[in-house]
């Protein structure tokens, strides 16, 4: 069995979504998806473009007279070796699975080791105190779980947001990521809490380091700020882009805006989940200067098409 | 076994890319048309399983944006659009390549001429 197989158990079946009604190149694209990893939906955006490809040249062969068959041999001959290509697109995810894998093992072991550092040790029933290594090369152990996990999640199983055609340019999330950016919020909150009471030496925290229990309010704190942006949505209509947040309304006529900067994150870099911000600088009708953050992740539907009408508006101002 | 020429393309081929996104976003296969129409005899060194993985490289180098808009086909299509930076590294590409063929030029063209 070949491992990544495994990532594919739970829905092993070719995408009947992707399939064509022309035998030659469901049997071609079939055996580009047999060498995907991940769950379906993503094995599916990944043979998206592949699809489209073969079925745009098939018909252009077939209206420049040739037959469906030969077109459809011909498109899948010149496409290349599916079982290479498929190969291909396997070894970009295993790259992101290593990346994110070697980074979050090495991310909780340190914060394992600041933990314990913070963490005065507590002598056992033998009365023996432990050294540092035996109180914590076990918690130490499950930080490439704690990485598994997450590197398998973000890679594997999360997929992009499908284009929305009924929202128009509407940018958005679904209700059910704003169900689990109410978790999440939830989560963090009570998180914040118990650090914040583990400064007064109360509850879980209170014998751990204060910095510690600082670092637990700040961590929190800022999830929740974050965790925000899944009730934000921006629609451009009318020439205006109308960005909605949770504190506040804006209008931005689109002929005014002046600069569009991609603001990257240091968690934005691992590729976790395609998040950036575009800043975004604009002349008010008073002739002010005025600029605004737009948070974009793949979770959010027609997110990147949203980013280029805004470049695309930019470089042919009307 | 790779001939010459197919190797100096297949380095060309990334700005070759990004020249034909100059023009305006496209989606792969209209970027293989574009590429074809440009490369005339030489189009064939421009195969699907070649082009596809460039464009995942220059979008991961953030030198494209790629966005996919609902298609015709029961799936969206994905568009390429050059960025800024892809426009100046374009340029930098151009430079070079003109260094080389004026290298050439003022060189072997001109002995052989």
């Amino acid at each position: 069995m070949r491992i990544f197989s495994v990532t594919r158990l739970f829905s092993p079946q070719f995408p009947p979504e992707l399939a064509t009604d022309i035998p030659v190149i469901d049997a071609y694209l079939q055996q580009i998806e047999q060498e995907l990893p991940g769950r379906k939906a993503l094995r599916c955006q990944m043979l998206e473009e592949v699809r489209d490809h073969l079925l745009e040249h098939h018909s252009q062969l077939v209206a420049s007279g040739d037959s469906s068959d030969r077109a459809a041999e011909q498109v899948t001959t010149q496409f290349g070796d599916p079982t290479q290509y498929g190969r291909a697109l396997r070894r970009d995810k295993f790259i992101k699975f290593a990346k994110i894998f070697s980074i979050g093992t090495l991310a909780f072991i340190v914060l394992t080791l600041l933990i314990g550092w913070a963490n005065p040790p507590a002598a056992n029933y033998e009365g023996i105190t432990p050294d540092f290594w035996t109180r914590h090369l076990v918690p130490m152990l499950n930080a490439p779980v704690f990485a598994f996990l997450m590197s398998y999640t973000m890679t594997f199983v999360a997929v992009k947001a499908k284009p929305d055609v009924r929202a128009d340019l509407c940018v958005y999330m679904d209700r059910k990521k704003k169900y689990a950016g109410t978790y999440v919020i939830l989560y963090m909150s009570t998180l914040g809490v118990i650090g914040f009471l583990g400064l007064f030496n109360i509850g879980m925290l209170r014998s751990f380091h204060p910095l510690v229990a600082i670092a637990f309010v700040i961590a929190s704190l800022l999830t929740v700020y974050w965790s925000r942006i899944t009730w934000n949505s921006y629609d451009l209509k009318d020439d205006t882009l109308r960005v909605k947040t949770v504190f506040r309304e804006t209008q931005i006529p689109i002929a005014q805006i002046l600069s569009i900067k991609v603001k990257r994150y240091w968690n934005d870099r691992l590729n976790i989940l395609d998040s950036r911000s575009l800043v975004i600088q604009w002349r008010n009708n008073t002739g002010n200067v005025q600029r605004i953050q737009l948070p974009l992740n793949d979770s959010m539907h027609n997110a990147d098409r949203l980013q280029a009408k805004l470049y695309a508006a930019l470089e042919h101002p009307q | 076994m790779k001939t010459d020429n197919e190797q100096i393309l297949k380095g060309l081929l990334d700005t070759l890319v990004l020249n034909v996104l100059t023009q305006g976003e496209n989606y792969g296969f209209g970027i293989r048309e574009a590429l074809h129409q440009q490369l005339g005899a030489d189009a064939d060194v421009v195969k699907e399983a070649t082009l596809y993985p460039l464009l995942h490289r220059l979008e991961r180098r953030e030198l494209l944006i790629s966005y996919r808009q609902p298609g015709e086909r029961g799936t969206p299509r994905k568009y390429y659009k050059i960025t800024d930076l892809g426009r100046s590294y374009l340029r930098t590409k151009t430079a070079e390549w003109r260094k080389v063929a004026s290298l050439l030029e003022r060189t072997i063209f001109i002995n052989k001429d």
